[in-house]
């Protein structure tokens, strides 16, 4: 392909020899005026392409340096080990609090039946302090909750992790499918405000991004 | 009219402690007629069995199979169950969460980690002083 600035210089070249010429044109002329183009084109063409193999070639080297890069970093001991070992671990977190609540809500339930036992004002100040103690025990539900999302986090990973030992068959096996679960597809029921069930669904919140009950409260009152 | 604390209350949550909380808390608040369900499935069966006869669903929104949205969805499509107060307590605590769960009928809306005085304001903004 002869390029804009090559044709222009072929315009500009024919019409100085057709004022030259008084408007005739010589066909040697011509011819060699195109030879030179063509030359010139290709001259073009050819170390474009030159170019395009160097550059070509410069990104397969980072794509095999890569390549190493990442096979040296074991991705299948992450899959294998590492995730796992931390999700366990997570697992392990849920069930000892799960226990440690159950134990100290036991005898916060033994403290509220020897508080009826005293009667008067010290079964009124034992049942103020025992209902602190199960509104506390709450943390139990909200840190599983928590850890949820964390082992929902480390399954993505995974998951991307195996998309990735694939895609770059570290492995040396060609061709090897993830085995990673894909995401399921839950049934979306459509609420109205343009959020489906599964967004909705996102657990407890940090505090710069959760509102706190009086704005859910002033939110309510604006439906009334 | 006082508040007929003998009401049946239903509270629905997947964790066990969360409903033994609630079942200390609704007993402080001489609310002792307390059913339980794991799931807005096991819940929706609890209301059928009893014909609808509750004074308020206290439900979690986060549990599989079905999630307190879906049970509250439910309970306001039944002619049967629709006038029961349904108060939301949940962890999910973002305003379009909050617009949802009125959308669908829900009486009062408690993010998670609460305090008895709010779970006693808010049944009585529900229920009326008791």
């Amino acid at each position: 392909m002869v390029s804009r600035k090559a044709h222009k210089n072929l315009l500009a070249r024919l019409e100085s020899l057709q004022e030259e010429r008084g408007g005739g044109f010589n066909i040697d002329a011509v011819a060699h005026i195109v030879e030179e183009a063509i030359t010139s084109a290709l001259k073009r063409t050819s170390e474009s392409e030159t170019g395009l193999r160097t550059e070509l070639e410069q990104v397969s080297q980072i794509i095999n340096s890569a390549k190493a890069e990442i096979a040296n970093l074991k991705p299948e001991d992450v899959k294998s080990d590492y995730l796992p070992a931390a999700s366990d671990e997570l697992d392990a977190i849920v069930e000892a609090t799960e226990v440690a609540t159950d134990e100290i809500m036991s005898a916060a339930e033994k403290i509220d039946i020897i508080g009826g036992e005293l009667g008067g004002d010290n079964e009124d100040k034992l049942a103020d302090l025992t209902v602190q103690i199960y509104t506390a025990c709450g943390f139990q539900d909200i840190t599983g909750q928590r850890i949820t999302k964390v082992v929902g986090a480390l399954k993505n990973i995974e998951t991307r992790v195996d998309e990735l030992i694939s895609a770059l068959d570290t492995s040396g096996k060609k061709g090897r499918k993830s085995k990673a679960p894909k995401k399921t597809q839950k049934k979306k029921a459509a609420t109205g405000v343009g959020h489906n069930d599964d967004e909705l669904l996102q657990g407890p919140q940090n505090k710069d991004q959760a509102i706190k009950q009086e704005d859910i409260d002033a939110l309510l009152a604006d439906f009334d | 009219m006082a508040v007929d604390t003998n009401m049946r209350v239903l509270i629905v949550d997947d964790y066990k402690t969360m409903l033994r909380i609630m079942r200390n808390l609704l007993k402080q608040l001489s609310f002792e007629n307390v059913e339980e369900a794991i799931d807005g499935t096991a819940a929706l069966e609890k209301l059928r069995e009893f014909d609808g006869d509750f004074g308020l669903v206290i439900s979690d929104w986060n549990m599989e199979p079905m999630t307190g949205i879906q049970l509250l969805r439910e309970v306001r499509g039944d002619d049967g169950l629709k006038q029961i107060p349904f108060i939301m307590v949940t962890a999910e605590s973002k305003s379009e969460n909050v617009i949802a769960a009125k959308e669908a009928g829900v009486s009062n809306y408690i993010v998670k980690p609460f305090n008895a005085e709010t779970l006693k304001s808010k049944m009585e903004s529900v229920l009326g002083e008791f």
